[in-house]
């Protein structure tokens, strides 16, 4: 009884932590949850990249992954990046109008940014939102019904099994898209321009702008944008707990984490290029 | 079956996307197959160009800028120039012919606001070919930070210009006015004085033209007289030998007029002398008064002929340029006359061609309209 009350009065006598000490707490544990994260996915990225060169052929695969990630993006691409070429030459003529009147330039800069920036930009953006997505929720899936440890049982590497097919495809599909995107844009800012500015399309086409310098760093992005989205996706996937839920948090994490990745890579990209060829 | 068909969507798709980036690496990333030369143009100041920037020949493209270097002022032996800044360009064979010695190179803008390339004038066919072994000197694009400092100081000037005292400005537009409205009158004046009386001032200049010939054959006879045996030159030698013989002359005629009055001296004495003993006091001194007359004739007479020889001294020397002068002034009468009678120069003009009354009446008129363009130009 005795024992028994000390150790209620023991009890009673632990103070709860203050709030400086459960703020401390909070920031150290999401300190050591970002690094574990981090770790998690440096290591995802590391096979993802060594099993790209020595994993295992599926035969198929990769193609599939192609089909989904590109051919199946063709049609959502084409009208948002259409839509964003007419948006960005509407807005150039109107405000050009307002301060010179002078359109002639208006195609040479377009190009210049769409080559250089938007098309790569704005492209990967679109494509982690539907195959960042795509990918999160399929390995998320697999992850909660307890696939992937089947995997895993079978001596497959998840990573390579899931991953690498994706990554792959998205590489390639990715630059094939934003390239695609490019030409969308201009077109269709052309034919804005030539239909409500009444600009030249031959005066719109202006390439004077545009060097080997802006088709490198274009090039660049699409490569890094396109690496960097399944392995995301496929991070958030693999991280995956907690049933349907925590799917669908897996695919909201993937697409936010994908944008954030190609906007910080765009970031680390543009800056170089900046010092490498233009300062 | 399944399997193939996504091979081919896959693979029409990525060859679409392989077309369109190798147009885009053609066209956007500068890729050229034609053969380029290399060129140097010089600058102070290139602002904003860049290396890759476009080079076009009479507004064509025709090469890109190669390279930019600064040079910070070193001299070039080649064309003993400072150089501070010497682009490199590479410009496409086949514009090379076209490069003459006076052609240009700029530094121009697309647009208001575009980006900058070089811009050449390959010069005038006539010109030698061009000297690809130099570097040519560029022209400076303008410098608008320059410019607008020289507006904004102009615009002070002006600025201040006007805050000086209303009088002053008032004075000035005052006689401005009354000077335009003096012109004004005066075009008014001429234009009513040339219109309607346009055969007067012919049958004017006709007999302008008329007294001219005139005077030219009156200057004609008038040398042809002169000339006639070399009178002239007589004339201008009888002179001479005048002013030569004259100082000697007057030597000699002094000397003379010096003996008389010593004689005149002497016969003085002796007649004194002779009246001293024969008459009396009062004869006496009447004959001292006119013999002291006498010698203040005779220094008197010394004194002429010191001013005549003094005279005669100083125009010998101004007689022969007189002389001289006036037959330059009768050939340049003469040739001012005949050349009149030619219808050369303002004068003759004025006299021979129809052309320049008309003219001379259109100006009126206009300046009679257009008062204003004695002050400045349109």
């Amino acid at each position: 009884m005795a024992a028994g009350a000390r150790a209620a009065s023991g009890e009673g006598a632990r103070r709860e932590p203050g709030r400086v000490h459960r703020f401390v707490e909070g920031l150290g544990t999401s300190a050591v949850d970002g690094a574990r994260a981090a770790r998690l996915f440096y290591s995802i990225l590391i096979r993802t990249l060594y099993y790209s060169v020595r994993g295992r052929r599926e035969k198929g695969a990769v193609l599939r992954a192609m089909y989904q990630i590109g051919n199946r993006s063709l049609f959502f691409i084409t009208v948002v990046m259409g839509f964003i070429g007419m948006i960005m030459v509407y807005h150039s003529c109107t405000q050009v109008n307002r301060i010179t009147g002078d359109l002639h330039l208006v195609g040479a800069t377009f190009l210049q940014i769409v080559v250089r920036d938007f098309a790569a930009s704005i492209g990967a953006t679109m494509i982690a939102t539907r195959v960042g997505a795509g990918i999160a929720a399929e390995i998320g899936s697999m992850v909660v019904t307890d696939q992937v440890d089947a995997l895993r049982m079978c001596a497959a590497e998840p990573i390579d099994y899931l991953i690498v097919p994706r990554f792959k495809a998205s590489v390639v599909m990715t630059t094939v898209l934003i390239v695609w995107s490019m030409a969308v844009m201009t077109v269709i800012g052309m034919l804005t321009a030539w239909g409500m500015f009444d600009v030249n399309p031959r005066i719109f086409w202006n390439t004077s702008m545009v060097d080997y310098r802006d088709l490198t760093m274009g090039l660049t992005k699409c490569l890094a944008f396109g690496a960097a989205i399944p392995i995301v996706s496929g991070y958030c996937g693999l991280t995956t707990f907690g049933g349907a839920e925590g799917v669908g948090w897996a695919t909201t994490r993937a697409v936010v984490w994908s944008i954030f990745a190609t906007i910080l890579l765009n970031f680390v990209i543009s800056t170089v290029g900046f010092y490498v060829f233009w300062a | 079956m399944e399997e193939r068909n996504l091979e081919i969507k896959v693979g029409i798709f990525v060859l679409v996307a392989a077309a369109l980036l190798t147009g885009f690496i053609f066209v956007m990333g500068g890729i050229s197959f034609e053969d380029r030369f290399e060129m140097y143009v010089d600058f102070n100041n290139p602002l904003w160009l860049s290396e890759g920037a476009t080079v076009k020949v009479s507004g064509v493209e025709a090469g890109k800028v190669e390279e930019i270097a600064f040079l910070g002022g070193q001299l070039d032996p080649k064309t003993n120039r400072r150089v501070y800044v010497r682009v490199k360009l590479l410009v496409n064979e086949k514009v090379r012919g076209a490069f003459r010695a006076d052609a240009e190179f700029y530094i121009a803008n697309q647009g208001l606001l575009g980006e900058q390339y070089v811009e050449i004038d390959p010069g005038t066919f006539e010109a030698p070919p061009f000297d690809f072994g130099k570097a040519a000197q560029g022209k400076d694009p303008p410098r608008l930070e320059k410019f607008l400092i020289q507006g904004y100081q102009m615009i002070n000037k002006i600025d201040r210009m006007l805050d000086a005292p209303d009088e002053d400005i008032d004075g000035l537009l005052v006689t401005v006015v009354q000077a335009m409205r003096s012109l004004d009158r005066g075009m008014s004046g001429i234009g009513n004085a040339l219109e309607g009386n346009e055969q007067d001032i012919k049958k004017l200049l006709e007999n302008l033209r008329k007294i001219t010939d005139e005077a030219l054959l009156a200057v004609h006879s008038a040398r042809k007289w002169l000339d006639e045996g070399g009178k002239v030159d007589l004339i201008l030698s009888d002179v001479r030998a005048v002013t030569q013989d004259l100082p000697r002359q007057a030597d000699q005629l002094i000397e003379r007029l010096d003996s008389t009055v010593a004689h005149a001296d002497q016969l003085i004495g002796q007649v004194q002398g002779v009246l001293a003993d024969t008459v009396g006091e009062d004869q006496r001194r009447q004959l001292r008064a006119m013999i002291a007359n006498l010698e203040s004739v005779s220094e008197r007479a010394v004194g002429v002929a010191d001013d005549v020889r003094t005279m005669v001294a100083e125009v010998r020397g101004d007689v022969e340029p007189v002389f001289d002068g006036v037959r330059q002034v009768m050939d340049s009468v003469q040739q001012i006359v005949r050349n009149i009678q030619r219808g050369e120069g303002t004068v003759g003009a004025l006299l021979a061609d129809e052309q320049i009354y008309d003219d001379l009446k259109e100006l009126i008129r206009d300046l009679k309209h257009n008062p204003w363009k004695f002050f400045w130009r349109e």
